[in-house]
Parts: C-alpha cells; sequence; structure tokens
C-alpha cells in the first residue's frame, strides 16, 4: 500500500513576483478577460473592416467540438 | 465550449472569476464545481446526465469504500472496487468502442457470407475518456487506503468536473489533489498572477502556432489514400507533429493557468517531448499525466518490471494497446501504441532506454527518437490503415514530384516561417544555451525576461483577435 501525503496546496506559485509585476499581470487579466464584455455592456460595437464580415454573437448552439469558422 | 472560443474568453471566465473572487471562501468549490456542470452541459447538453450519473455512482462507492463497517471485510471492499471499476469500463466501452465493436462483427459476417450485423452508432459523449480515469483514480486510490474518501459532494464534483481538467485533462490523479480541494487558503492573489502569463501563452500556442499548420496539415493528409509525393508526405508528417504538440501543450498550458488562477496545481503534462534521447524518454515527457496514470494503476498492478524480462516487456505492450485504444477506436491508434509498445522493448532489449555518455551520440539519438515519433504520428492522424501505409510508402520510397497543389497553397510564406521557427522551438533541448533561460520561469537575462512578456503583452492579445475573427479550430484532444 502506498501512503501519500496530501497536505495542503503548496505556497503560491506567484508569491516571488514583485508587487509592480503582479499589479501589472492582474492588469493585463483583467483587460484580456473583463475588456470585451465590459466594452459591450458600455455599448462598443464592432464594424466591419473592409470585406471581412463580423463572426456571428456566441450561441447555445455553437458548442465544444465545433469550429468557429465562418 | 473551447478554451479558445469568444464564449469562454470574454462571457464564461469574466463571470465565473467574479462569482469566485466576490463570494465567501467557503463557497469558492461550489462555484467552480457549478460553473465546471455549467461549462459541460453548454457543450456536452444531453450527455450531461451521463457524467451526473458517474459522479453519483463514484461519489457513493467512495463513500462505501471509506466506511468504518468495511474496513476489516477486505472481500467486500474489493468486490466494491470491482464493480464501480467496471461499471466505469462499461460506460466508457458502450459510448466510445461499441460502434467499432459492432463495425468489426458486421466485416466478420459479411467475409463468412453470414449476411450483415447491426452496426451501432453512438455520439461520443465529450470528455469521458479523461473523466472515466479520474474516477478510477479516485475509487482506486481510496481502496488503496492512499487517502480517505470525499465526503463532501461539492468538493468531489470539483474535483472530478473541474472546468480547466474536465474535457482534455491533465489527468490528475486523486491523490494529487486531494490536499487542494479542501484548502481554503489556496485562493491567493499570487496565484491569479502567475496563472495568467501560462494561459495566454497556452492561447497562443494554440491559435497562433497549432492553427496555423492545421491547414498544411489537412491538405497534406487529404491525399494520403492517393498519389502523393515524398515532398508532401514529409511536410504533412511534420507539420502534424508540431501541431498536435502546439495544440495539446497549449491546451495544457491553459488548463495549468486556469487552474492556478483558481488556485489549484494541476500536474504538467509536456517536457519538451521532442528533444528525448529515446522513445522511453518520450513517454517521460509526452503527455505525463496520462503515462503516470497507466503506470499507478495498470503497469504497476501488472507487476511493473518485477517479473523479469519477458513479463516486463508483455507489460509494456499491454499498457501502449490499451493507451493506443483509449485514444480511439480504431485500428489506426491500436496501430500507433502497438508501434510505441514494440519501440520501447526493442530500446530496453538494445540497452538504448538510457543516455548515451557522448554528446555526438546524444545529438544522434535525439534526431532518430524524433524520426521516429514523427512516423508514429502518421498512424494517429491517418484517416485509415489504407491513408497511413500510403503515407507512409510515400515517406519511405521516393515519390517524385514536388509539393502537391492544395499542400503547395495551404504552406504559404507565413506558414513556413511559423513551421521553421516551431521546428527549431521544439527540437532544442531545454539544457541548450538559446533556449534554456526562456522556458525557465524566472530566470534569465533581462532581454529573455522581456521575451516572455512579450507573449503576455504582444502574443496573447494577437490571438485574441485571431479568436475574435473566428479562425481558430477546435482542440485536437476533445475528440478522445
Amino acid at each position: 500500500m502506498t501512503i501519500v501525503r496530501t497536505g495542503p496546496a503548496p505556497r503560491a506559485a506567484g508569491g516571488r513576483r514583485s508587487p509592480a509585476r503582479r499589479a501589472m499581470t492582474m492588469l493585463a487579466a483583467a483587460l484580456f478577460f473583463c475588456g470585451p464584455a465590459s466594452a459591450f455592456a458600455a455599448g462598443a460595437r464592432a464594424v466591419e473592416i473592409e470585406n471581412r464580415r463580423l463572426p456571428e454573437f456566441p450561441a447555445l448552439s455553437r458548442a465544444a467540438g465545433r469550429s468557429y469558422r465562418t | 465550449m473551447s478554451f479558445a472560443s469568444p464564449l469562454f474568453l470574454w462571457f464564461f471566465m469574466p463571470a465565473t472569476l467574479l462569482a469566485y473572487w466576490a463570494l465567501p471562501r467557503r463557497h469558492r468549490n461550489a462555484v467552480v464545481a457549478a460553473a465546471s456542470l455549467l461549462f459541460y452541459t453548454w457543450g456536452a447538453g444531453p450527455h450531461t446526465p451521463q457524467l451526473l450519473s458517474a459522479i453519483a455512482v463514484n461519489y457513493g462507492a467512495g463513500l462505501v469504500l471509506g466506511s468504518t463497517r468495511l474496513r476489516d471485510r477486505p472481500r467486500a471492499r474489493r468486490g466494491v472496487l470491482l464493480a464501480t471499476a467496471g461499471w466505469n469500463l462499461a460506460m466508457l466501452a458502450v459510448w466510445k468502442y461499441a460502434g467499432f465493436a459492432t463495425e468489426q462483427i458486421d466485416a466478420l459476417t459479411g467475409a463468412l457470407g453470414l449476411g450483415d450485423s447491426p452496426i451501432v452508432s453512438l455520439a461520443l459523449p465529450i470528455g469521458i475518456s479523461f473523466f472515466t480515469f479520474h474516477h478510477l483514480s479516485y475509487v482506486v486510490d481510496v481502496y488503496r487506503g492512499s487517502t480517505p474518501a470525499q465526503r463532501s459532494f461539492v468538493r468531489f464534483v470539483t474535483y472530478i468536473a473541474m472546468f480547466p481538467q474536465l474535457i482534455a485533462g491533465p489527468i490528475v490523479r486523486y491523490h494529487e489533489i486531494a490536499g487542494q480541494l479542501g484548502d481554503t487558503r489556496r485562493d491567493r492573489l499570487g496565484d491569479l498572477a502567475a496563472g495568467f502569463p501560462r494561459f495566454a501563452l497556452g492561447l497562443a500556442k494554440k491559435v497562433i502556432v497549432a492553427d496555423s499548420l492545421a491547414s498544411v496539415v489537412d491538405a497534406a493528409f487529404a491525399h494520403a489514400g492517393g498519389p502523393i509525393t515524398t515532398a508532401t508526405a514529409w511536410l504533412g508528417a511534420s507539420a502534424y507533429a508540431l501541431q498536435i504538440y502546439f495544440d495539446f501543450s497549449g491546451y495544457s498550458d491553459m488548463a495549468v493557468g486556469l487552474g492556478l488562477m483558481f488556485g489549484f496545481r494541476l500536474p504538467e503534462n509536456f517536457d519538451r517531448p521532442y528533444s528525448a534521447y529515446s522513445v522511453t524518454d518520450f513517454w517521460r515527457r509526452w503527455h505525463v499525466s496520462l503515462s503516470r496514470w497507466f503506470r499507478d494503476y495498470v503497469y504497476l498492478p501488472l507487476g511493473g518490471n518485477r517479473g523479469g524480462a519477458a513479463k516486463t516487456y508483455r507489460n509494456l505492450l499491454i499498457i501502449f494497446v490499451l493507451c493506443g485504444f483509449w485514444h480511439g477506436a480504431d485500428w489506426t491508434f491500436l496501430v500507433w501504441g502497438l508501434y510505441h509498445g514494440a519501440l520501447l522493448v526493442a530500446e530496453r532489449l538494445l540497452g538504448w532506454d538510457r543516455p548515451p555518455g557522448t554528446a555526438w551520440a546524444l545529438a544522434l539519438r535525439r534526431g532518430m527518437t524524433l524520426l521516429l515519433v514523427v512516423v508514429g504520428w502518421v498512424f494517429f492522424r491517418a484517416e485509415s490503415m489504407t491513408g497511413a501505409w500510403g503515407m507512409l510508402h510515400a515517406m519511405v520510397i521516393w515519390q517524385p514530384g514536388e509539393l502537391d497543389e492544395f499542400a503547395a497553397f495551404a504552406a504559404g510564406h507565413q506558414r513556413m516561417i511559423i513551421f521553421a521557427l516551431a521546428l527549431v522551438v521544439v527540437a532544442l533541448p531545454a539544457s541548450s544555451p538559446a533556449l534554456g533561460p526562456l522556458i525557465q520561469a524566472d530566470q534569465g537575462p533581462a532581454a529573455v525576461r522581456l521575451a516572455r512578456a512579450a507573449v503576455t503583452w504582444v502574443a496573447a492579445p494577437y490571438a485574441a483577435v485571431l479568436v475574435a475573427a473566428g479562425t481558430f479550430s477546435p482542440f485536437l484532444y476533445y475528440q478522445f
């Protein structure tokens, strides 16, 4: 029988980062994940560039394993 | 729902992160569990009851195996384990292999002149291979006493359905994560800051590199059943080797990064596999979580290498045939597994599973290993054995001519630059002076740190633009 220790999670992987670097990374993450939805909620809408058609808005029918390729 | 989709990146993730950080710590497992079930339901739809029933059966079995009533009744415990494992494997067999099995029976009855037999056609529930292995890990770990049964249903659902690893791994053995499930201190801001760059790197690998190579691979393998030039065959095979690495390791980077953002340390899945010096070494570096699962729950219980050379070789072949079959119900996957198993046996016989002593021998062996792995990928990627043989024939026997028309069209200048850069990056060993500091976090000179930051600030936004423009494809490992 193998006994494996299952203690608490190890120390934070990002613990060694300086506060400034950590803040910058958090800002990048916030912009990346929340930027588009926030802009959409604020009324910003994408416009077509030249002849490039806009992709459709995400819908239930477009789930895992299906390509968004238009 | 794919990690590299607008829906996941800009709707699911912000909502889940906000809920996770806004609610008290004691509810955070519940947030992850609920979000994970929503994530699965969105993609799997009518197959969600299969996941839920598997969760219910294995949770119940864990409680029974961990109960004090059965502590002194080894036969009863063994019976519960075998029944639960059998149920899990039966689910996998029906949903994943019934179609293949009935096709073989139909072919056999047809060949014997007994007429047609019915063929079962079932849609594969997404992620079933992965969550079945998680369930098996859980019941075996509890049965062995490696870790106590999980009494909290929410924590159990969090382990099984945790969305970063639910669809395509890494395969987390229960004892690896049991301690983290109950750790209320795990949600640190530092984890969030560490997880995002890793996620961004994975997204860039997937969307910028893997998806760029997909059209080259598709164009080359589309000819595999018919006449194909040697140039096209080699381009297709080597581009696929890069595509599957950047696709799957990109997915794994995203999974590890997402796990960190929610306070979980998921196991690493890749360790520069294409710089391996042998196929044995390759399997220590490729899909590491799957190799460890097979080692712990199949290879060692079969006896591992304790029963002499013949039994060791037998066990290796069993493991790799199972590994091939786990990836898909088709002869191509079986042959791929058998091919790798046979190579491992051959390396043991020749003593090539150990690193060579000299630098030039090491470089030669690395090249040979990469070549053998690329040849193996032909079976893995081909639609049929006929296609695989056609491709291999063109790779070995010179078929004159330049690239086929479609492959030449797909292999544009930009893709060829990506192809060449990707090849250099993956083939260099981690110990090389040029690459070592770049891939080891928080090390190296300022210029190298700057290069890593560029991934976060330049490559990830570019990848996001590609995602928003709808030019990506699903992850390859979603089909398994």
